[in-house]
């Protein structure tokens, strides 16, 4: 595996929808890693700031700058480098979940075959040929894992990554983390006490 | 690039596949549409301007019940966040324009003939004719694609997208009414098939330069 460095800078991120303020002046940094966890109650902005993050939203005000081994990311190659597991990241009903994979694969320019230990990780190699819609919710929660790993991203951000798994679930959650933790800078946004832990630090929105 | 744009292609054509909406929609409408004008015409003999009309009123109105689908779908559907953590933004605007460069071919594909036979359409140039339907096809569905993104941004339906549509798509259907007119009476076409392309050409160069404002949430 390559040695890599990546890096996030957030400064002073802001965030408002009409004249609703969802944040103010939010900064924090993570690299290669290390981790952090965005806690905060219902509405705080956790997921937004989940978003920003990964690059698919942009901050009303302040800045927020990715590099890999020093080179400033954005758009395409911060897309190849991030990986997203949310409750609002939905994969395809109409497709198998290896078809989900093969297609994110593919449009990331990632290998499809990784995925196959990882299905087996989760649990989910018997169901890897299921449309989708067949899928229970915890089954969907350990795809949109797969999916958000699939490419081995520098960036892995996991919002409620717990929400809807059981307690085996959770438990290969945590040691899933502790597998990719050393060449993977970590977001968490949760409210969960336990998946916080899992952080070295915590970004707190109130 | 090309891969991501390969992998969305597929993508959308195996749902499609799967479920074939936006194509039956399209082609049921269509297809009740001729039928109607064919009836309500009781076979009186009509002018070559009146059936280039109706003519692409049809295809006009098929294609504005199939092209918005391929991105509103993605919304409703919450599947839009995952394209978005998936996909660069050309890729996936590439895609649904080939999806619906697709569906327009096969509108015009159903209602050239249907039309054709039931409203018992004379046409001295018939090559010329399906030049003009291919190349007025491919300017409503150029024309359009962007702002099927912007209806399914807005939570739109079907409705909002034919008003918003109507008047970027007014240019190329009148060149086209006036082409189809042409080449059913046997006049020439060629300079209205190139209009049509260079719009076309000219539609997907700007919407490739809006689509990130569109695509990527404010």
């Amino acid at each position: 595996m390559t040695v890599r460095s990546f890096s996030l800078d957030a400064v002073s991120l802001s965030k408002s929808y009409g004249r609703t303020r969802v944040f103010e002046n939010v900064s924090f940094s993570i690299a290669t890693g290390e981790s952090a966890a965005f806690t905060g109650p219902n509405g705080s902005g956790k997921s937004t700031l989940c978003d920003i993050a990964a690059g698919i939203r942009r901050p009303g005000r302040g800045t927020i700058s990715h590099y890999l081994n020093g080179a400033p990311l954005q758009g395409e190659s911060l897309l190849r480098v991030t990986g997203l597991a949310a409750p609002r990241v939905n994969p395809y009903d109409e497709l198998t979940g290896m078809e989900n994979v093969r297609f994110a694969a593919r449009a990331r320019g990632a290998d499809p075959l990784t995925a196959a230990p990882l299905f087996e990780f989760f649990g989910l190699a018997r169901h890897r040929d299921k449309l989708l819609r067949h899928y229970s919710s915890g089954m969907r929660q350990r795809l949109k894992l797969i999916l958000s790993v699939l490419h081995d991203p520098a960036l892995l951000i996991l919002d409620e990554p717990g929400a809807n798994l059981d307690d085996e679930g959770r438990w290969k959650l945590a040691e899933f983390i502790e597998l990719i933790r050393a060449r993977t800078a970590l977001i968490i946004a949760t409210n969960d006490r336990g998946e916080a832990a899992l952080c070295s630090s915590e970004v707190r929105l109130d | 690039m090309i891969e991501a744009i390969l992998a969305n292609i597929a993508k959308d054509f195996r749902i499609e596949f799967r479920r074939r909406f936006a194509v039956n929609v399209a082609l049921s409408f269509a297809a009740i549409t001729t039928l109607a004008v064919s009836l309500t015409a009781g076979g009186a003999r009509l002018e070559t301007r009146t059936h280039a009309l109706l003519f692409w009123i049809i295809i006009f109105f098929s294609a504005m019940n199939g092209l918005s689908h391929v991105f509103t779908r993605e919304e409703e559907e919450g599947t839009a966040l995952f394209l978005r953590t998936t996909s660069p933004e050309l890729a996936v605007f590439t895609a649904k324009l080939v999806f619906n460069m697709a569906v327009m071919a096969v509108i015009a594909a159903a209602v050239v003939p249907l039309y054709v036979f039931f409203l018992n359409v004379e046409i001295a140039s018939p090559g010329r004719f399906a030049l003009v339907a291919c190349a007025g096809s491919a300017a409503i569905a150029s024309s359009t694609t962007a702002l099927g993104a912007i209806v399914a941004r807005a939570g739109g339906r079907g409705s909002l997208f034919t008003i918003i549509s109507f008047p970027v798509v007014l240019p190329p259907l009148w060149v086209s009414i006036k082409a189809t007119q042409a080449s059913i009476a046997g006049g020439g076409a060629a300079q209205s098939i190139v209009f049509l392309l260079a719009f076309s050409g000219a539609l997907v160069a700007v919407s490739y330069m809006l689509f990130g404002h569109i695509w990527i949430e404010e």
